[in-house]
């Protein structure tokens, strides 16, 4: 099952602090729904551990991340692999960064692949929830890299 | 008294229905251990490594197996295509990459089935994930090797081709042209999955209690892969709860089994496949694709010529299925007088789950074609159904087709009109017309087919001259045991046909005996019953080839009895008859009440046989028969010759309505007629006759092998798969006729496959109802989405064109 996911977001933070923030797999893993745990293995590579599942099937996946600075300071991107349950899944995710006034227009695109027995026993009922799952990551970023608007939300 | 023809209670369903039979997960041997088959969630992808150290350390866990152990202990399986795709490494366990989800990439050996499972989980794989090819054409395409080593994804192609084609084209008044037509995947979902027990024992021998369905062709299969001598292997089956050809394959799990078992120090190890890996992973039927058909027709609607290519998908390993490459062609003018053909025929490999052996196995496809052929003609041309196919039909028997096979026997006609009848065809046309002038779509459907019966493998050199296979064979022990009792022993191994009944109607009518005298040994066993390279049960085959074996059997038995008590009751053998009298079964002298039972006969032959003579030296009453149907080796260069002894012949009709809104199909009607020459045993007949109708309904409406654009099964469990259960079956109203086959001894025709009638009786009933509403029934596979789609666009001017000249 593929799933194709692309948007944008404006964010309060400078390119440069934008790019700083996504570049790093310690600052942005958290981001991810579910997030439980994080091992850093180099330099742009790290284990990461999510809870995943639908319904009643659930379990924790570890998905190793792997961090693309080829195109720095423009443009952060991520290749990332797991597996759970006899299943597996692959995905490449990127975000290019725009100078906006005071902050940064991020160009996101998502492209999620996934295998095995989830999708066999799962099915359809991926997609809406991988989807709600991606709307949770970008809302989570679009906080990280808006500080003031957060605690002014908060506030 | 003649039991053959009549219907006496099946003699193993008592021990079945009262859970007395012996399958194979039955086997619960103290100290076995339990295999767990970690699998591929990829349909293709490299496999970096494996690391099994933390399944192993699990507690409970005895061994692990990968792909790179495999390779280094086994040799891969024999190829049956030649050319490059001989070059196929085929192996139980995926060495370096996996080609098809469910693809095996590790097993666990361990103390319970849940902890293999649990351990199995532990095992980490890290894969490279590679583009998937998902279609017999992609695959011809070569873009994506399936198999680097054969360096293509083509299995084989050549052209088969008969009379004079171009000519017919010619000189025909009306050309049809069709686009393309596609046979979905779907299978048998037997109520067993695969299993297997095995033992690599300390002599050196490997013990299998399995259920394989063709362990002759296991066995030969097995021996070189494990490099130990075919004396060592020993395959035993007792029950088998349905195989369909499906478990013709599951040598593979019985090769890991054994090494397991080896590396556990000589352990028995089991497996049960679970229904997901089935579905998964356990072999689906072939996937064929029509292209660029083109039918000649003369004024009168009779085919006349007709050119096609067609590709099959044979998932990702081809295994049996080259043979599937020329098993259609036992059937190649369908029921149908057509004399120019000209079909160009490839298969490929693709990263899907391999096909194997599936009811109806690659002539089913065709046929399926065919009935597409003649029925979308008529319509186009303004034929009623009916009165087309009886312009085409086959009428003289025996009737040589264009590349030399021969049906035997056969009404077409006749089945028609009792279909008709059963059904009611007037009185539907009437409700037809009158739906549809409410603006509904109700279509009344034919479907003719074929199940060809007893193979001549020497078909199996048109693929590849190299192949050491021909004929065929079944063989027949029966003896008179120690206190009598007659023992019969066959190389078949049932899964549900009633072997043990039918065997003991012709025994029984032979001796003149009842068939509850007769005691017919369960199943396969390579090492204590009779079998051949040919035994098993495939290719609607035991009604001609096992129970001929059991007659040839029975004459050799009975000329031993007859010349023994010739002696013993000083009598000429001509004045003997065989019969039952109060000692039970007994030779008597004709008139007068001068007998001698079986068990005096056995016990002079056995136990007390210092009183014979010499010259009865060599009476064991114990016989072995092999009967081989006279075939010959076909032409391979012009692909010609018989392939087939027998050609059972059916009949359906069905009444559908489809639901303008939702696509929907239900089955109003249907009537299935049936022609196996002699019904031995009417009962099972129907009951192989209303399975089949089943299966084939199913197929139809419901199942299919979805798979996603990257390689996923969408259909791997019951609820998506949705296989037919009683609920969704029409009443079958049953019909049979007999023409006697005359190249078998009673006349008997194999009928099990049934010729996947209801896929093109469905096919056609679809046709019927959405010929006005501008749609051609293209696909095999009818579920209510994909209906709905083709409803919303139509696609008549694209599929089909029509030349009148």
């Amino acid at each position: 099952m593929g799933i194709k996911f692309d948007g944008d977001f404006t964010v309060t933070s400078s390119p440069a602090d934008t790019y700083a923030f996504l570049a790093d797999p310690e600052r942005f893993a958290p981001c991810l729904p579910t997030f439980k745990s994080i091992e850093v293995k180099g330099p742009k590579t790290a284990l990461v551990k999510i809870g995943i599942g639908v319904g009643k099937i659930r379990g924790s996946a570890g998905i190793t991340l792997e961090l693309d600075d080829s195109g720095a300071p423009d443009c952060a991107a991520y290749d990332g692999k797991g597996s759970i349950m006899g299943g597996a899944f692959n995905f490449a995710t990127s975000f290019k960064l725009e100078a906006t006034g005071a902050g940064t227009v991020v160009h996101w695109e998502g492209d999620l692949s996934m295998f095995g027995k989830l999708v066999a026993l799962a099915g359809g009922l991926i997609r809406p929830i991988a989807k709600k799952d991606i709307n949770r990551l970008i809302a989570a970023l679009e906080a990280e890299l808006s500080p003031d608007l957060a605690e002014g939300a908060a506030g | 008294m003649s039991w053959v023809g009549k219907s006496p209670r099946r003699k193993e369903d008592n021990r079945l229905v009262r859970g007395r039979g012996l399958f194979t997960d039955d086997d619960q041997t103290p100290g076995m251990l339990h295999m767990y088959v970690l699998r591929s969630p990829y349909a293709h992808a490299n496999i970096l490594s494996i690391d099994v150290s933390a399944a192993e350390a699990y507690p409970g866990v005895v061994c692990t197996l990968t792909g790179k152990e495999v390779a280094e202990q086994c040799d891969p399986y024999m190829q049956l295509a030649p050319g490059k795709a001989a070059g196929i490494l085929d192996y139980s366990i995926a060495v370096d990459r996996a080609r098809h989800q469910g693809e095996p990439v590790a097993a666990v050996f361990a103390e319970t089935p849940a902890i293999a499972m649990d351990a199995g989980e532990l095992i980490e794989v890290d894969y490279e994930m590679l583009d998937p090819v998902l279609s017999g054409e992609q695959g011809l395409e070569d873009k994506e090797i399936v198999h680097e080593a054969a360096g293509t994804n083509l299995v084989w192609q050549d052209v088969y081709e008969y009379g004079d084609v171009d000519k017919a084209f010619d000189e025909a008044a009306h050309i049809v042209k069709i686009d393309r037509l596609h046979f979905h995947r779907f299978s048998s979902t037997p109520l067993e999955g695969n299993a297997c027990v095995a033992e690599w024992t300390r002599q050196g021998t490997i013990e299998f209690f399995c259920n394989n369905s063709f362990a002759g062709f296991a066995q030969q299969l097995l021996s070189p892969a494990l490099r130990v001598g075919s004396e060592q292997i020993r395959i035993r089956t007792h029950d088998i709860g349905g195989s369909f050809g499906n478990k013709i394959w599951n040598y593979i799990y019985m090769t890991i089994a054994a090494l397991g078992s080896r590396k556990a120090g000589g352990r028995k190890v089991k497996w049960s496949e679970i229904r997901n890996e089935n579905l998964l992973a356990s072999g689906h039927g072939n996937e064929r694709t029509f292209l660029d058909t083109e039918v000649a027709l003369d004024q009168d609607g009779v085919m006349t010529a007709l050119r096609s290519r067609h590709i099959d998908d044979c998932g990702a390993y081809p295994r049996y299925e080259p043979l599937g490459c020329v098993i259609w062609s036992q059937v190649i003018p369908a029921c149908y007088q057509l004399r120019n053909i000209r079909i160009d025929f490839s298969q490929a490999v693709t990263n899907k789950c391999p096909a194997v052996p599936n009811r109806g196995y690659s002539r089913m496809q065709h046929l399926w074609f065919m009935e597409r052929v003649i029925d979308i003609c008529g319509h186009e041309l303004g034929i009623p159904a009916d009165e087309i196919r009886l312009r085409n039909y086959i009428r003289d028997f025996p009737y040589e087709t264009p590349n030399g096979c021969v049906y035997d026997s056969g009404n077409y006609p006749a089945m028609l009109e009792m279909a008709q009848e059963l059904i009611g065809w007037d009185a539907w046309k009437a409700k037809q017309a009158e739906a549809r002038d409410e603006g509904r779509l109700l279509g009344i459907g034919i479907g003719t087919t074929l199940d060809s019966g007893t193979n001549n493998f020497g078909q199996a050199q048109i693929i590849n001259p190299h192949l050491p296979f021909s004929g065929n064979s079944e063989v027949c022990n029966i003896q008179l045991d120690l206190d009598g009792a007659v023992v019969v022993s066959l190389g078949t191994g049932p899964s549900g046909q009633g072997h043990e009944t039918a065997t003991s109607q012709v025994v029984a009518d032979e001796l003149g005996i009842e068939p509850d005298m007769v005691h017919v040994r369960t199943g396969f066993d390579g090492s204590w019953n009779a079998f051949v390279g040919h035994s098993g049960t495939y290719a609607s085959q035991f009604a001609v080839t096992g129970l001929t074996a059991v007659h040839g059997a029975c004459q050799k038995l009975k000329a031993q009895m007859r010349r023994l008590a010739a002696v013993l009751l000083e009598a000429s053998e001509d004045e003997l008859e065989f019969g039952v009298g109060d000692e039970g079964p007994e030779l008597r002298v004709k008139g007068t009440d001068r007998a001698v039972n079986y068990w005096y006969l056995s016990n002079i032959v056995n136990s007390n046989n210092a009183v014979l003579s010499d010259d009865l030296g060599d009476v064991t009453l114990n016989v072995r028969n092999v009967y081989r149907p006279p075939f010959e080796v076909p032409d391979t260069e012009r692909k010609f010759g018989n392939l087939t002894l027998t050609y059972a012949s059916q009949l359906h009709i069905a009444v559908i309505e489809v639901d303008r809104q939702t696509g929907h199909a239900k089955i109003l009607d249907y009537a299935a007629v049936d022609d196996c020459g002699k019904a031995i045993n009417p009962q099972i007949v129907a009951g192989q006759v209303h399975g089949a109708t089943g299966h084939g309904i199913g197929a139809a409406i419901m199942e299919t092998f979805q798979y996603d654009e990257i390689g996923n099964l969408l259909t791997s469990t019951f609820s998506d798969y949705v296989p037919i259960t009683a609920l969704n079956m029409p009443d079958v109203k049953y019909g049979h006729i007999e023409t006697p086959s005359p190249f078998s001894f009673n006349g008997a025709k194999g009928m099990g496959e049934g010729g996947g009638a209801p896929l093109h009786t469905v096919s056609a009933a679809m046709q019927d109802a959405l010929f006005g509403e501008g749609i051609i029934i293209q696909d095999s596979h009818h579920s209510p989405p994909a209906v709905f789609e083709v409803m919303r666009e139509g696609n008549r001017e694209q599929v089909v064109t029509v030349e009148n000249r």
